[in-house]
């Protein structure tokens, strides 16, 4: 109900366009925050906040469930709005709605939203940490065979530790020892000016093969992304089908990560943190990256 | 009375009550709707249509106990989509299980497909596994006389309820969750990366700005480029950084003087033995240097020793730009 009442308030209150952008939706969904937070001492009035929130949040990322769809359409019609779209995303964006969907108990699609801010900002040690957090609630088994592990490594790969720009800052350093050094070797031909040309050759060098390995990682990331399990206790199974035997004892948790090899009748072919692979209704797991937009 | 008499008092009787009773029944549905003879009252929700049906929808599978379950109910086939009363699901014994929260839905429009009614839900117990199956009456004006009400069913959605064993979804008392869950960020910036354009440009600019520096310098030292290439000569360098050394030390000319015999050593082939001014006009002859240069080199070496040996001992800085000049003027640099 609330939900309806502010999509149709927030409609109201913007002037008709071809196509307008949703930035509104911050608004709405910070109140809802701000009121679960408010009433945080009672848990189900705060979930409900908390899922309000939620859903403003998911609007703003782009993602619109089919039956919000309609009724969201409808509405845009009738104000003469054809379309709308939602603001660009951003690494914000993500970590509050991870936030809102984690209070409002809503665990996998808490998971989903911190990898979606990853897959934007892998080096934002806000969502690692805000990932870390939801990851210590969920109750991984401990298997034998390390091959059967579920409990995901924290991110430790390059990408996760540097941002873009910090690589093009270390970059400019470089740049000005080669010319300084190359400048002083032609001129006045000191003899320092042929080691700092070249050190920042090396970390030139250095950097090239930094972020050489940081896009070979984002696109291993692209090609198997992130998948959370949805719901308690899904079997991973050696084959597409329910006649498979399962390929590990243990059940996987809810909100467990796994990547997705590829999709075949209904059934994502998954890897486990541990590299065991297997097979998971696709109904059991959520896509954990931004297809939705 | 006989028995043909009472059956027609008792047809005339039901007649005269169905006539005179109040017509609460048929206020269900609206004029437009042309009320059938007999309206049911249970499970009718003033629906008609040839064949309309009925489903759940579930915004999850998974809930915790006392946690919201956001279910829809969609009509579909309904001629009367806006005159479609929504389902009260607190009086169906079914949904006992369920705290229900209305929601308010939008009315549908008068030629929508279909109708969408949406409740909230919070299981009781880690009992409940489905959302219940729905009876929906309808009824059919095209159908003939007696046959007009008929029943779909929206089928039961199964769904997991779980203990609320999590903190953050306890069912009741305070939220507990890490603290950092319970603020907002509020930089709502696209991320930005460097583009190609910026690393290629880096790179491009390397030679660029190199060959801008060297020509920049060039165009303020004219001579600067002849200096560059006497410093290639190991003799020529170091007695230029020798005299360097020697203005800041405390006895410049003996220093300018040695700084002197180093240039000449190793640039002109002077015998080391050389020591005194008279020493050094002799070695110097045997070189390929002029008689002015030597003439020079002699003076410059007596005026160290005079400067040495004076009381005061003054005119140090002067001797070492004396001899720097005279380095420079003999290798042709302006």
């Amino acid at each position: 109900m609330r939900f309806a009442a502010a999509l149709a308030l927030l409609i109201a209150a913007s002037a008709p366009a071809s196509a307008q952008r949703l930035d509104g939706a911050y608004e709405w969904a910070t109140e809802a925050f701000e009121g679960g937070v408010a009433s945080r001492s009672d848990s189900p009035a705060a979930r409900s906040q908390f899922a309000d929130a939620a859903r403003w949040f998911d609007i703003a990322w782009g993602i619109v469930l089919p039956e919000e769809e309609v009724e969201t359409n409808r509405i845009l019609k009738s104000k003469n709005i054809p379309s709308w779209f939602p603001p660009p995303p951003c690494p914000a964006l993500a970590l509050n709605r991870g936030h809102a969907h984690f209070l409002a108990g809503n665990l996998p699609q808490a998971i989903r939203a911190f990898h979606d801010g990853l897959a934007l900002a892998p080096y934002d040690a806000e969502l690692q940490q805000s990932l870390a957090a939801a990851r210590a609630t969920i109750d991984y088994p401990n298997p034998s065979d390390p091959a059967e592990r579920t409990r995901p490594d924290p991110p430790s790969r390059l990408r996760n530790r540097v941002a873009p720009w910090d690589l093009y800052r270390a970059a400019v350093v470089c740049w000005v020892l080669i010319v300084v050094g190359l400048g002083k070797r032609f001129t006045t031909q000191p003899g320092w000016a042929v080691p700092v040309a070249a050190a920042g050759g090396v970390g030139f060098l250095v950097i090239a093969a930094c972020g050489w390995q940081m896009h070979r990682e984002r696109l291993a990331d692209e090609a198997n992304p992130v998948a959370v399990v949805a719901t308690d206790g899904v079997t991973l199974r050696k084959g597409n089908g329910d006649s498979f035997p399962p390929r590990i004892e243990a059940k996987l948790p809810r909100g467990a990560e796994v990547r997705v090899i590829g999709r075949r009748g209904g059934w994502a072919q998954v890897e486990l943190p541990g590299r065991a692979v297997g097979w998971l209704p696709e109904t059991g797991v959520i896509s954990a990256t931004d297809q939705d937009r | 009375m006989s028995r043909t008499t009472k059956r027609a008092h008792g047809l005339l009787s039901v007649c005269l009550v169905l006539l005179l009773a109040p017509p609460a029944i048929a206020q269900e549905v609206d004029s437009d709707d042309a009320p059938p003879f007999y309206q049911p009252t249970e499970h009718f929700y003033n629906a008609l249509g040839r064949s309309v049906t009925v489903e759940w929808s579930a915004d999850r599978t998974e809930v915790p106990v006392g946690g919201n379950i956001a279910v829809t109910l969609t009509v579909r086939g309904a001629t009367n989509p806006h005159r479609v009363h929504k389902p009260n699901l607190r009086d169906l014994p079914k949904f006992k299980a369920f705290e229900v929260v209305d929601s308010t839905d939008p009315p549908a429009a008068g030629d929508a497909k279909e109708v969408r009614f949406k409740y909230v839900l919070r299981p009781r117990s880690a009992d409940v596994s489905e959302i219940p199956e729905l009876q929906f009456n309808y009824v059919n004006l095209a159908a003939p006389e007696g046959k007009q009400v008929r029943t779909t069913y929206a089928k039961k959605l199964p769904i997991r309820v779980t203990p609320a064993a999590s903190a953050a979804t306890a069912a009741a008392g305070p939220l507990i969750a890490p603290e950092r869950f319970f603020r907002l960020r509020d930089d709502y910036a696209e991320p930005t990366e460097p583009g190609w354009v910026g690393w290629l440009g880096m790179v491009l600019l390397v030679p660029l700005a190199t060959a801008i520096w060297v020509f920049c310098w060039r165009l303020l030292n004219p001579g600067g480029v002849r200096l560059a290439k006497l410093r290639r000569n190991r003799a020529v360098a170091r007695a230029l950084d020798a005299l360097a050394r020697a203005a800041k030390s405390p006895d410049p000319a003996a220093n300018a003087a040695l700084a002197m015999r180093v240039y000449l050593i190793g640039r002109w082939g002077m015998p080391p033995a050389a020591a005194v001014p008279a020493e050094v006009a002799v070695a110097l002859k045997a070189t390929e240097l002029p008689n002015e240069r030597i003439a020079a080199a002699v003076e410059f070496f007596r005026k160290c020793d005079a400067a040495r040996f004076a009381p005061c001992n003054e005119g140090g800085a002067s001797l070492v730009e004396d001899g720097r000049e005279m380095i420079l003027t003999w290798e042709d640099v302006e």
